[in-house]
């Protein structure tokens, strides 16, 4: 490969502004560079993390009560009014002057085949007059207001969206210094206000280097759609924080970063019962999570808190994830102790340094409190081999054993994974896939390919999913 | 969304449980274009207001031929964010606000406390967009998230189309330079190697 694409042309190929010529062109050196075709993802992704984040702000922002239609209906009724007015008044004068032109076309034949032998009467025109059926349909229209479509077109929109605060006594005194208060965000259902009744309560975690608004927009379109057309029942979601300095908890607990099974499984869970309208039993209980570990974690070890779980493009096997490992040697060049060299590391790296602080916690070691998966020798990063076994055993392929050792079952769990993501191959999740079926564990996977990643997808089967599993009743 | 066009052929025929229907299905979403562009809630709330109410009272001027309904209430909205931006800098304050220190009762979603608490919680994207020039900020949010091709973005704009697609790659780049350091430096680091 000669010569690599430049930084103007993969902006101009991310954002679709490339002639079908020029994206022809682009399309074929990035067949044979695997290099660009790198350097390209890292634009995917953060052109989805715009698309993204930004959506999920502007979505969890709604305008006050003070913004209604009411506020404007009377100047809409005047404005309405005077055009309404002016167009009749315009057609009417328009008629007016044809009228005249005609007559005076036919005035002046009259006079001309009577030789202007007698005058003749101006012939009466009747100017605009204000017309009455506007008034009428004006205060027609005011009497009826209140009228059933337009309340329908308000209650269509009426799930909401709202945040809470939690101050977490297991996370406090973590030594990594994260805070202990936490806000979380609410998803109620349309039927929330009125009915009175209890709902279940799906608990959607947020993925490494993401945060709580992540999953907001796709998971409360799907079911906002899904309950618009009858396909689902209503239920609470809530999205919790699992972020920290190390920009993803793994939702795992250790001295360094706190305890964040008993934070969700435990006290997060305790306060949205004592908040909301809750079915507060585990077979009400699910939990989903995109880059889905932490769910499907928290889902082996307290079966007893969430019964359905529905992990999405989880990560079964962190061995079998060469290009993340390869990254992430390729960009440790030196060993690192301190919290800002922390962060000039990519993601890659990052994600195995914060599972090190969950799994490979060490008290004696601050600034950072663990040990480290990575080392240089030589000048070449290393995996350090105990602490990489502690990781490897952080994996869902290896932690079932554990959740087959406790008593309880989830009532019902789904896989659902983009098989298309090029990262991880599609034979670790349907190997995942046999040992769950192998140990007797029921269960089901959902594989689609959407040519996007993993995470970034349609989230209807998970409201399906746990529509279908939850149970409703008190 | 639902298709408005039979709600606003019977408003454009004067039933104003149109208008009300019409109103609500797009009120969030115009307050939401509001608030990407302004990055205020309080502004952003006046200037969707605004735009509702102009494009409800003037529906008469909606040609279906030119653009769809959405596109010409986002121009209307972009318009009023605009007006919103110039008066920004002049030292005075907005009607609503000054009816609001007159006596009304605080809106406990508009508190300076709550806007503190959702500065808190949005995204670093949301800072990086807040952080953009206007007039990138505009493509970017149309673009990334109101979903609109070029053509009804050089519409929204009142620009050429090739000015709407130079403003999304500037745009886009400030972004990359902002957000990738601390996120998205892996290729950056993996090509320099």
């Amino acid at each position: 490969m000669t010569q690599h694409l430049t930084e103007e042309q993969f902006t101009s190929y991310i954002n679709h502004t490339l002639t079908d010529a020029g994206r022809e062109t682009m399309d074929r050196h990035l067949a044979g560079c695997p290099d660009c075709r790198t350097f390209l993802a890292g634009h995917e992704a953060l052109a989805r993390r715009i698309q993204y984040d930004l959506g999920a702000d502007l979505r969890a922002a709604s305008p006050s009560t003070r913004m209604n239609f009411r506020a404007i209906a009377p100047r809409m009724k005047r404005s309405r009014r005077v055009i309404m007015f002016a167009r009749q008044s315009n057609q009417l004068m328009a008629g007016a002057v044809t009228l005249l032109l005609l007559l005076a076309l036919g005035f002046g034949l009259y006079m001309l085949i009577n030789n202007l032998s007698q005058p003749l009467p101006v012939p009466p025109v009747e100017l605009a007059e204000p017309a009455p059926a506007v008034n009428e349909e004006a205060g027609q229209a005011e009497g009826a207001s209140a009228d059933a479509e337009s309340v329908a077109a308000r209650r269509s929109d009426q799930s909401r969206l709202e945040s809470g605060q939690i101050t977490s006594q297991a996370l406090a005194g973590n030594l990594i210094g994260d805070p202990a208060t936490r806000r979380y965000w609410v998803y109620l259902p349309p039927g929330y206000d009125t009915s009175g009744r209890r709902y279940p309560v799906v608990y959607a975690l947020h993925g490494f280097w993401l945060n709580s608004l992540q999953l907001v927009t796709p998971l409360g379109e799907a079911l906002d759609e899904l309950l618009a057309a009858g396909q689902a029942r209503e239920m609470i979601v809530v999205y919790p924080d699992g972020n920290n300095r190390f920009r993803g908890s793994q939702y795992r607990s250790s001295p360094t970063v706190g305890d964040y099974e008993t934070y969700i499984a435990g006290e997060l869970v305790e306060q949205i019962d004592a908040t909301y309208r809750t079915l507060p039993q585990p077979e009400s209980r699910g939990i989903t999570g995109c880059y889905g570990n932490g769910a499907l974690h928290l889902a082996f070890k307290h079966p007893d808190v969430f019964s359905v779980a529905a992990p999405v493009s989880a990560v079964y096997d962190f061995e079998r994830k060469p290009q993340q490992l390869e990254m992430a040697l390729a960009s440790y060049q030196r060993d690192i102790s301190d919290l800002h060299s922390l962060d000039a590391l990519p993601w890659q790296t990052r994600e195995y340094i914060a599972l090190a602080a969950a799994v490979a916690p060490n008290p004696d070691k601050p600034p950072l409190y663990l040990d480290m998966p990575l080392t240089v020798v030589d000048g070449q990063a290393q995996i350090v081999p105990e602490v990489w076994e502690k990781i490897l055993a952080a994996a869902p392929v290896n932690e079932v054993n554990e959740y087959l050792d406790q008593p309880e079952r989830l009532r019902a769990l789904l896989l659902y994974q983009d098989a298309g993501d090029v990262s991880i191959p599609v034979e670790v999740i349907r190997d995942f896939d046999r040992l769950l079926t192998s140990l007797g564990v029921e269960h089901e996977l959902l594989e689609v390919d959407t040519g996007e990643g993993r995470c970034w997808l349609d989230y209807s089967p998970v409201v399906q999913f746990m529509s279908d599993n939850l149970v409703f009743d008190e | 969304m639902t298709d408005p066009t039979a709600l606003i052929q019977r408003w454009q025929a004067g039933d104003q449980r149109a208008a009300e229907a019409l109103y609500y299905q797009h009120r969030e979403s115009t307050f939401r274009l509001a608030y990407g562009l302004l990055g205020n809630a309080a502004d952003a709330e006046e200037s969707a207001q605004d735009a509702l109410n102009y494009a409800l009272t003037r529906i008469n001027l909606f040609d279906p031929g030119r653009a769809s309904f959405s596109t010409w209430l986002h121009t209307i909205t972009v318009s009023r964010c605009r007006d919103r931006q110039r008066r920004r800098f002049l030292p005075r304050l907005s009607l609503a606000r000054w009816r609001r220190r007159g006596g009304d009762a605080p809106d406990p979603a508009l508190s300076p406390e709550r806007q503190a608490e959702q500065a808190e919680t949005r995204s670093e994207v949301w800072q990086a967009v807040q952080s953009l020039k206007p007039n990138y900020r505009e493509a970017i949010v149309l673009r990334y998230w109101a979903g609109h091709t070029y053509q009804e973005m050089a519409t929204i704009l009142d620009c050429p189309l090739r000015t709407a697609q130079s403003r999304v790659r500037l745009a886009y780049s400030q972004l990359r330079t902002t957000l990738a350091p601390a996120g998205y430096t892996v290729i950056d680091d993996e090509k320099a190697l």
